[in-house]
């Protein structure tokens, strides 16, 4: 597992020069112009989008199949992309954090508070797509992929203009709701792992 | 007598093509070529080996262990090399160092330096700037490093130089010294499967045409030069294939069985596999 995390990571490596480039440019324009918020999309966008990266490498080189004539399980490749989900999105994270305490030094726990939003919607991300990947592949996923990433808006406006009433959802109610969010990452990310696994276990190399 | 590999009436279906009812036997110690024409099914036999794809009959153990999710330990014990390079192309000789490092257990890191200098890797090039030539050294000298008992190789010899392909031969005759080590091989190039293997595996459409000691297979075989009158006085039944050409006929004729003073040259692996396949197709 770890020379799989390895494996990836490596690659990244590759590739760091291009990445901090723009972050650093994109945390100077931040850092002057007072708002994070473009760094925060877009540093927690890399992060996700990296699991994507890793395995279209892997695709090319038919990686996968390569990794399992050696001592690593179909599950171990699966848990492995997770975990570099998780890894790439908790170095976002900090970034932001860091940013955000940049560009209004005060209290921290707010900084915190205000980059854990992008957190959670770079795991959401994740849970989404890896199953997708993992059953249709990198090159055929790709489309599949921005169905994921449109859908929540698709689904939003579909629920405004046909009127369904949701007087219901109050503030108040959204305020008693949102401390649960992460328990729901957290569930969904386990739901989405166990279902990339079962889809790998069956797929044919 | 324990066997490194085994295949008991293994069958795979696919739309177009059937592994039919592959049986063979690799003894601990030896070398197995496996040949065929393209499409033979070759890779298909080395994907279930490694349970890559799911077999729909049959039973495949290695070092005595079912196939079907292999244990790591037994995993472990094997070095395969498949018919590409299956690094991506990021890697150079020492993230492989690192990554298979951390894979293996048993990683060997003086044995792959060894085997990188043997084989005149580049240290600083990545994979993707390597030859065909230099990825398969590299995932040979993979395979080699964590002292596996049995290597699996597909067509690990393919679009190397014949300098180089020699080199490898004998180091892969240096592994098979050691007599709990077997090597199970398929290749195109069958003069080397001629001076490495043991045993060689005929396989043609999915069918084991023959799978036996290549001593043996030799010994029984031969490549008979007559005219086409004295072709047709010999008994069909011991002959396995024919083709005229101008200055006659030439048959593969069971040579142990046929009497009389012909002119009989041994038959090459190469011979067998042209002749077999000629025949089924006339």
């Amino acid at each position: 597992m770890i020379g799989l995390l390895k494996k990836d990571v490596m690659s990244f490596s590759g590739q760091t020069k291009i990445y901090l480039l723009v972050i650093l440019l994109y945390g100077v324009f931040s850092f002057f112009s007072k708002d994070a918020s473009m760094f925060s999309v877009l540093v927690s966008l890399f992060g996700a989008m990296y699991v994507v990266t890793a395995m279209a490498y892997d695709e090319k080189s038919g990686w996968n199949k390569y990794a399992l004539t050696m001592p690593v399980s179909r599950d171990d490749i699966v848990i492995a992309k997770y975990l570099l989900g998780a890894l790439f999105t908790a170095c976002a994270f900090i970034l932001n954090i860091v940013m955000a305490f940049a560009v209004a030094p005060g209290n921290l726990l707010e900084s915190i508070y205000q980059v854990l939003p992008f957190a959670g919607i770079a795991l959401f991300y994740i849970a989404v797509v890896l199953p997708i990947l993992f059953k249709l592949g990198v090159e055929k996923g790709r489309m599949m992929m921005l169905v994921a990433f449109f859908a929540p808006t698709i689904l939003f406006l579909f629920i405004k203009e046909s009127g369904i009433n949701l007087d219901w959802l109050t503030e108040d109610l959204l305020n008693r709701i949102i401390p649960f969010t992460p328990v729901f990452i957290v569930l969904l990310l386990i739901g989405s792992a166990w279902l990339s696994c079962r889809i790998f276990r069956k797929k044919e190399l | 007598m324990e066997h490194a590999l085994e295949f008991r009436e293994v069958t795979k279906q696919y739309t177009g093509f059937t592994l039919d009812r592959v049986s063979l036997q690799l003894p601990k110690g030896c070398i197995m070529g496996l040949i065929g024409e393209n499409g033979a099914g070759k890779s298909t036999m080395i994907k279930l080996i490694m349970d890559l794809i799911r077999k729909d009959g049959g039973a495949i153990t290695v070092l005595g262990q079912d196939s079907v999710n292999l244990p790591r330990q037994t995993k472990e014990a094997v070095g395969v090399v498949m018919d590409e390079c299956c690094f991506p192309e990021y890697v150079n000789l020492q993230s492989a160092n690192k990554i298979m490092k951390s894979i293996y257990r048993m990683w060997d890191e003086t044995k792959f330096q060894e085997l990188v200098q043997r084989f005149s890797l580049p240290e600083k090039k990545t994979v993707k700037e390597y030859s065909r030539g230099m990825k398969m050294k590299l995932s040979i000298a993979v395979a080699l490093s964590h002292r596996p008992q049995l290597l699996v190789l597909d067509e690990a010899t393919s679009g190397l130089d014949p300098v180089v392909r020699n080199e490898i031969l004998d180091v892969f005759l240096d592994f098979i010294q050691d007599e709990t080590h077997s090597i199970f091989m398929s290749s195109h190039i069958l003069s080397d499967l001629e001076k490495a293997c043991d045993y060689i595996t005929f396989l043609h459409q999915g069918k084991v045409i023959f799978s036996d000691e290549k001593d043996r297979i030799t010994e029984q075989y031969g490549v008979l030069k007559c005219s086409e009158k004295e072709l047709e006085s010999i008994d069909p039944s011991l002959i396995v294939g024919k083709r005229k050409n101008a200055f006659g006929a030439e048959a593969l004729v069971l040579k142990s069985k046929l009497r009389g003073g012909y002119l009989i040259d041994n038959a090459t692996v190469e011979d067998m596999m042209l002749f077999y396949i000629k025949e089924k197709e006339q």
